[in-house]
C-alpha cells in the first residue's frame, strides 16, 4: 500500500500555504508588538 | 540527467560564495554590536531583560528550532524514509507544543532563574544536576559541531568554498554577534533569520514546482524507489516515534528553550511556543520534498545531507543557489547562536559561579560569558575541523541522552514526589540503554528506547524513594511579586 | 533496476551471546515485555559473493583497458533500511562517475565519488561504477560488481516499536496534562 498522490499533494501544498502563513503571522505580530511598545 | 554545473560540481561561483558570506556577516556583527548596547549585565546578556514580547519570542522559537538539519536533515529523511520520513519529521513540532505550558511553569517557578541546570540543582541536588550537567553539555556541544560541520560542507557543496574556510567563517561570525549582543542578538537575529528561511523555502518549492509536477514525483517514486511511498515502510515507521522523543527531550532538557522561557515576558511563553510550533510544523515537509523530487528530477545525489540545498541550487540555478546559501546560512546561525549564548550560561551560572567560594558580581559573570562563548567556538573549531562521519550519525548519537532527560525534567516540575534518586538512575540507565539500541538496532530506535527506560525507571524509583519537594524553594532568595506560590500536583 | 526480485534464504538465527542483535533481544526483552531474540546476523563484509562477477555486462562495462576502481571498504552487504551509500576510489582523470546495474541502466550520475540510492524493496541489488572522461569516454571501471542484499525489518520489530512509542508520547503529554491542570485547581482551589 503506496501514500497516493493526492495526499502528497495535500502535504506538500498545505505545507507551502501554512509557511505563507507563518511569515505573515510573524509580521502581524511584530506590527502589534510595536504599535504597544512591548517588543522588548 | 541534471548535472551540476561549474569545473568542480558546483553552482555558485567562489567568488559569489564570499561575497554573500561578507554580506550577511556583515549585517549580522553590525546586529549584534547594535542590540548589543542593552547586553551590559548579565541578566540582559543571557536573558535579554525578561521582557521579550510576543513577535520575537514566536520567531526565536521558528528559528532556533529550523537549524541546518531542517534545511538539511529533512530533505535526506525524505531521501532515506520516504515520505513518513518528513512526516516524521514534523513530528518534532511536537516538542514545542508539549513546551508550551511548561514555559509558563519555568517562568513561574523561576522568576529569577537562568538555566535547567539552575532548575534541575536546586530540584534534585548533585545526584540529578551531574548528570544532567554532563549530558546539556555532550548535546549542545555536539549540536553546536554538527551545525559548524554543516556550514562547512554546505558552502563547499554549494560554492566550492573550502570546507575548513566556510565552517571557520560561519561560527566566527555567530561567536562574534554572540559575544557582543548576547540573548538580545540572538533573539533580534532569529526573527529576522525566520523571515529569510520561510520565504526562501516557499519560494524554493514553488520554484521546483514549476519544473517537475508533483504527478511525475509520485510516478517515478513509484518505479525507481518505491519503498519511500511505502505506507508500511517498516525502517520509516519504526523513526516515527523516536524522532518524535527525541524532539521531546531536545526542548525539555536543553538550555536553550529554558533561557528563552524565562526570556520572555510572563505570559507569552505558552502562546509564543505553541505558535512557534504551529509555524515550524510544515517546514520539514516543504524542505523534505526537494529531497522526494530528486529523482524525478533526475539529480544524481552523493551525499543525502546535501540532497535538499542541490535540487535547489541544480534546478534554480544561480538564484536558487544564492537562495539555498542565504536560508541556509540564516538556519545554521540562528541555532549557533543559540547553542553559544544558552551553554555559554550554563558554563558561566552552573559551573564557574558554584566553583567560586564568594559571591560573584553581575559584571564578573557578564565578562565571563564573553570567554565562555570565545572557548566554546574554539572547542566546536576544533572537533569540526576532522569532519568526522554524516551529520545524521553525530546527531543522533546524543539521542538516548537526551531522551532519558524527559522524564526528569517533567516529573521534577509538576509532582513533588519526583525525587533526586530517580532522576539521577532514570538519566543514566535510560542513557545507557538507548546507547545499546543505537549501536545493536539504529539511531532510529535510540531515544524512543532511552526515553521508554527512563521513564520506568524513573516512576519506579519515585515510588521506592519519594521525595516531598517544596517548589516555592525554587523562587530564589530574590521573590518577584510574581514569585510561584502554586503547589504541586500532589500536594491536593 | 531489481536484479533478482527471489531473495535468498534469510538467516534467522538465535544467537544470545556472539551477535549484538542477540544482546537486544534480551534488553527489548526487558523494556517492552516482547522479545526479539531472533535477530538476523548482520554480515559486514562487502562483495563477498563470487561466481556473479561480470554476469551480464556489456563488453564495454567490462572495458578490458579500462583502469580499475575500487569500492570502498564500508560499504555493508546487508542493508535493512532499504538504502546504501556507494564509495570508491576517485579517479584523477574523471569529469563524472555513473552507477550501473547489471543491465547497463544509469543509476546514478554525480561528480562526487559516492553515490546514495534509497527506496529499495526486499532484493539483492548488484552496482558497478564507471568513471566517464570530459567527453563521455569510458576511462575506468569498479573490476567487480558489489552485491547488496537489502533485507527490511520485521514487522515484529516494528509494531512492539510503534507501540511503545506511542504509550510514551502519551504518557508525556498525560502527564503534563494532568501537572496543568492540578496547577490550576490548585490556584482556584488552594
Amino acid at each position: 500500500m503506496i501514500f497516493s498522490v493526492w495526499f502528497l499533494k495535500l502535504i506538500v501544498i498545505g505545507g507551502i500555504a501554512l509557511c505563507i502563513a507563518g511569515a505573515v503571522g510573524l509580521m502581524v505580530f511584530l506590527i502589534s508588538d510595536m504599535k504597544e511598545k512591548r517588543i522588548w | 540527467m541534471i548535472m551540476a554545473a561549474g569545473s568542480d560540481g558546483t553552482i555558485l561561483s567562489a567568488e559569489a560564495g564570499y561575497v554573500l558570506l561578507a554580506v550577511f556577516s556583515v549585517l549580522w556583527i553590525g546586529l549584534g554590536l547594535w542590540w548589543g548596547r542593552k547586553a551590559k549585565s548579565f541578566d540582559g546578556f543571557s536573558v535579554a531583560g525578561r521582557n521579550v514580547g510576543l513577535a520575537l519570542a514566536t520567531a526565536t522559537a521558528v528559528a532556533t528550532w529550523i537549524t541546518s538539519n531542517t534545511t538539511m536533515l529533512a530533505p535526506q529523511f525524505a531521501l532515506q524514509l520516504g515520505v513518513w520520513g518528513a512526516l516524521a519529521y514534523c513530528t518534532a513540532s511536537f516538542g514545542l507544543f508539549a513546551f508550551a505550558p511548561m514555559s509558563g511553569r519555568i517562568r513561574k517557578l523561576m522568576p529569577n532563574g537562568y538555566t535547567a541546570v539552575e532548575f534541575v540543582r536546586q530540584r534534585y541536588g548533585k545526584l540529578g544536576s551531574v548528570p544532567f550537567l554532563i549530558i546539556s553539555l555532550f548535546y549542545a556541544i555536539t549540536w553546536l559541531v554538527s551545525m559548524t560541520m554543516a556550514g562547512g560542507k554546505l558552502l563547499h557543496v554549494l560554492s566550492g568554498i573550502p570546507y575548513e574556510v566556510g565552517m571557520t567563517v560561519v561560527l566566527g561570525v555567530c561567536v562574534m554577534y554572540t559575544l557582543f549582543g548576547g540573548m538580545y542578538a540572538v533573539i533580534g537575529t532569529d526573527f529576522i533569520q525566520s523571515l529569510i528561511i520561510l520565504v526562501g523555502l516557499v519560494v524554493v518549492a514553488i520554484a521546483v514546482l514549476t519544473q517537475v509536477s508533483l504527478g511525475e514525483v509520485h510516478h517515478t517514486l513509484q518505479e525507481e524507489r518505491p519503498m519511500l511511498l511505502d505506507v508500511f515502510f517498516p525502517a520509516a515507521l519504526m523513526a516515527l516515534f523516536n524522532n518524535m522523543l527525541f524532539a521531546f527531550g531536545e526542548i525539555f532538557h536543553s538550555n536553550v528553550w529554558w533561557s528563552r522561557a524565562f526570556a520572555m515576558r510572563e505570559g507569552v511563553g505558552p502562546k509564543a511556543y505553541a505558535l512557534g510550533g504551529l509555524i515550524w510544523l510544515p517546514v520539514p515537509v516543504v524542505a523534505g520534498f526537494l529531497g522526494l523530487a530528486a529523482p524525478a528530477l533526475g539529480i544524481g545525489i552523493s551525499q543525502p545531507d546535501t540532497v535538499g540545498p542541490l535540487v535547489a541550487a541544480t534546478l534554480l540555478g544561480s538564484g536558487g543557489a544564492l537562495m539555498v546559501f542565504i536560508v541556509v546560512f540564516c538556519s545554521l546561525a540562528s541555532s549557533i547562536d543559540s547553542l553559544l549564548a544558552a551553554t555559554g550560561d550554563l558554563i558561566v551560572n552552573d559551573m564557574a559561579e558554584p566553583l567560586c567560594a564568594g559571591a560573584v558580581s553581575d559584571q564578573t559573570k557578564r565578562r565571563w560569558s564573553s570567554v565562555a562563548v570565545i572557548g566554546l567556538g574554539a572547542l566546536a573549531w576544533g572537533l569540526a575541523i576532522p569532519n568526522y562521519g554524516t551529520l545524521a550519525t553525530v546527531l543522533f548519537f546524543a539521542g538516548p541522552m537526551v531522551g532519558s532527560c524527559l522524564w526528569p525534567i517533567v516529573g521534577g516540575l509538576y509532582f513533588r514526589k519526583a525525587s533526586p534518586v530517580a532522576a539521577c538512575a532514570s538519566m543514566i540507565i535510560g542513557s545507557a540503554a538507548g546507547l545499546i539500541a543505537y549501536y545493536a538496532i539504529g539511531w532510529f530506535t535510540a531515544s524512543l528506547i532511552g526515553a521508554a527506560t527512563s521513564g520506568m525507571v524513573f516512576v519506579a524509583a519515585s515510588m521506592i524513594w519519594p521525595d516531598e519537594f517544596d517548589f516555592d524553594s525554587l523562587a530564589g532568595p530574590v521573590t518577584s511579586s510574581d514569585s510561584a506560590d502554586e503547589g504541586a500536583v500532589d500536594e491536593q | 533496476m531489481r536484479l533478482r526480485r527471489s531473495t535468498p534464504p534469510i538467516r534467522f538465527v538465535l544467537r544470545a551471546t556472539a551477535s549484538r542483535p542477540g544482546w537486544l533481544g534480551l534488553f527489548l526483552l526487558m523494556t517492552t515485555t516482547i522479545g526479539f531474540a531472533d535477530a538476523p546476523a548482520i554480515q559486514t563484509s562487502i562483495d563477498g559473493s563470487s561466481g556473479s562477477d561480470d554476469v551480464g555486462f556489456s563488453d564495454e562495462a567490462s572495458g578490458g583497458e579500462l583502469q580499475a576502481i575500487a569500492f570502498g571498504e564500508d560499504i555493508p552487504s546487508r542493508v535493512r533500511e532499504g538504502y546504501v551509500s556507494i564509495t570508491w576510489a576517485d579517479v584523477p582523470d574523471a569529469a563524472r562517475y555513473e552507477v550501473i546495474d547489471r543491465n547497463g541502466s544509469v543509476l546514478h550520475s554525480g561528480v562526487f565519488s559516492q553515490a546514495f540510492i534509497s527506496g529499495l524493496p526486499d532484493g539483492i541489488y548488484h552496482y558497478r561504477v564507471r568513471a566517464l572522461s570530459g567527453t563521455g569516454e569510458p576511462i575506468a571501471i569498479t573490476p567487480k560488481e558489489l552485491e547488496v542484499e537489502v533485507s527490511h525489518w520485521p514487522y515484529r520489530y516494528v509494531v512492539p516499536l510503534l507501540l511503545v512509542g506511542l504509550f510514551v508520547m502519551l504518557s508525556v503529554v498525560g502527564v503534563i496534562v494532568a501537572g496543568q491542570r492540578g496547577i490550576v485547581t490548585k490556584e482556584v482551589h488552594p
